[in-house]
């Protein structure tokens, strides 16, 4: 039990896709621009990351080590496919914000990552519960840059106004203030975890 | 597992093949709510920019080479409650931008709602909120009327009296475009019909030019088709009309101020209201 719990929090601390491995640094600074924005791109990565890992942790033992690579990119594929249809139909708007990075979860190195190195060498529980613990420190650091870009440049967060937006220097809704909160959100989140 | 070409052919062919299958099926399943989801936008964005109105016939022609489509609105009695114009312009800062234009049945800009944009966020974007500067800066007058620069409207910078958004001129260039090509639209939907009965020859800049009137029966015929398909806005779903060939040919020759308007839109814009009274 308590491995399993384990294989969780690895993904959200130690082994934190944002923070620690800095993996998927283009959705990172692209979708951040508001709160809800990196929540939706961080949850619909962390739908595809389980769904493949599971998939490709049952498949591992069929497929010829050579063809292991298009193999995995298929089924990643066809889940990203499959997502964005849901979106698409479910959540338009969601899909609207996101626009282009929604198949571009495709080639994110997150997933294609665990695939590689959690999921065709482990099980299907613990592949999904991998799953589960990476994307959630995914979701939760897209978030956390999201809300600190959302103060910072329009004032508000979770898109509701904090009344100080006019005052709110606008770069931080830009890209080079992407990569100022996330520097930053890094420094802090290893000097706490680090120790 | 060992690769030979016999197991990795087969393999890469079964994965292939169920991820496929998969994803057809999910197609199959969110076909119809994706298409309920865009109509549904749609319908929004007319009624933002209309008033009240009860059937709609739409028109799809040519504009400077983009698409442009004119919902024509009638309410319960068959009077013209208004225009709605889905127009889109390429010059944004981050790509296409999409819009729909409310004109009243005098030519007044209503409203208009940004339907699609990638512009800069927290700048560019401030173009689809609500009471933008753009937006009171044109609304409730006739673009005619506005202060033309080469007969369009146009931002403060470049001679027009639109103010720009703050730090996005660029983008408030592409929506003063994306306007003139719903507005261009407009006059050719609507001042055919018009002139009958209003002074549409007093307008500087109403109306388009006439083509040959080859290209004019052809529209009306495409207009009639599209109003034999003309459906109520209460089920969802908003009539198209094939674009035909001739206003495909015409529209971008033009000209932004035109001179009297012609019969073919007069006869196509009375068939199209016959259909939907």
């Amino acid at each position: 039990m308590m491995d399993k719990f384990r294989i969780v929090l690895d993904g959200i601390v130690r082994n934190n896709p944002t923070f620690v491995l800095v993996l998927g640094m283009c959705p990172t600074l692209g979708t951040t621009t508001s709160a809800v924005n990196g929540m939706g791109m961080g949850l619909a990565t962390m739908a595809v990351l389980i769904l493949s890992n599971v998939v490709i942790s049952l498949i591992k033992n069929v497929i010829p080590d050579k063809v292991r690579i298009p193999a995995f990119i298929v089924v990643i594929a066809s889940f990203v496919t499959v997502i964005q249809m849901l979106m698409q139909a479910y959540v338009p708007a969601l899909y609207e914000a996101l626009g282009v990075f929604i198949p571009l979860i495709v080639v994110n190195c997150i997933i294609l990552g665990r695939a590689e190195a959690f999921a065709s060498k482990n099980g299907p529980l613990d592949s999904a519960l991998d799953g589960v613990g990476v994307g959630l420190g995914f979701t939760a650091a897209l978030t956390a840059v999201g809300i600190v870009r959302e103060v910072l440049g329009s004032g508000a967060v979770f898109g509701m106004s904090l009344g100080i937006g006019d005052r709110m220097p606008l770069a931080f809704v830009l890209a080079p203030g992407a990569f100022f909160v996330l520097g930053y959100l890094m420094v802090l989140f290893n000097k706490i975890v680090g120790k | 597992m060992k690769s030979t070409l016999l197991n990795m052919t087969a393999v890469l062919f079964a994965v292939t093949l169920v991820a496929s299958a998969g994803v057809g099926a999910v197609h199959l399943i969110t076909e119809e709510p994706i298409a309920r989801a865009r109509a549904a936008a749609e319908v929004e964005a007319l009624e933002r920019v209309l008033p009240a109105f009860e059937h709609t016939v739409s028109q799809e022609l040519v504009i400077g080479e983009l698409p442009v489509t004119v919902y024509t609105a009638t309410d319960g009695e068959g009077r013209i409650a208004g225009y709605a114009v889905k127009s889109e312009t390429r010059r944004g800062f981050g790509g296409v931008i999409r819009m729909m234009t409310g004109f009243g049945p005098d030519g007044r800009v209503l409203n208009v709602n940004v339907l699609e944009q990638t512009e800069t966020p927290g700048l560019g974007t401030a173009m689809a909120e609500e009471d933008n500067v753009l937006l009171r800066c044109v609304q409730g007058r006739r673009p005619a009327e506005m202060q033309l620069v080469d007969g369009a409207v146009a931002v403060r910078k470049d001679g027009g009296d639109v103010d720009a958004l703050t730090a996005a001129t660029i983008s408030s260039r592409a929506w003063c475009d994306a306007l003139n090509r719903a507005w261009r639209a407009y006059e050719v939907v609507a001042n055919g019909a018009d002139a009958a009965t209003s002074a549409g020859g007093t307008d500087a800049s109403s109306g388009a030019t006439s083509t040959s009137s080859a290209g004019g029966a052809a529209e009306t015929d495409a207009a009639s088709g599209a109003t034999s398909q003309a459906d109520t806005l209460q089920h969802g779903r908003t009539p198209r009309c094939e674009r035909s060939g001739p206003t495909k040919r015409r529209a971008p020759r033009m000209p932004r101020q035109g001179s009297a308007p012609c019969e073919e839109d007069t006869a196509d814009h009375s068939a199209a209201n016959e259909a939907t009274r």
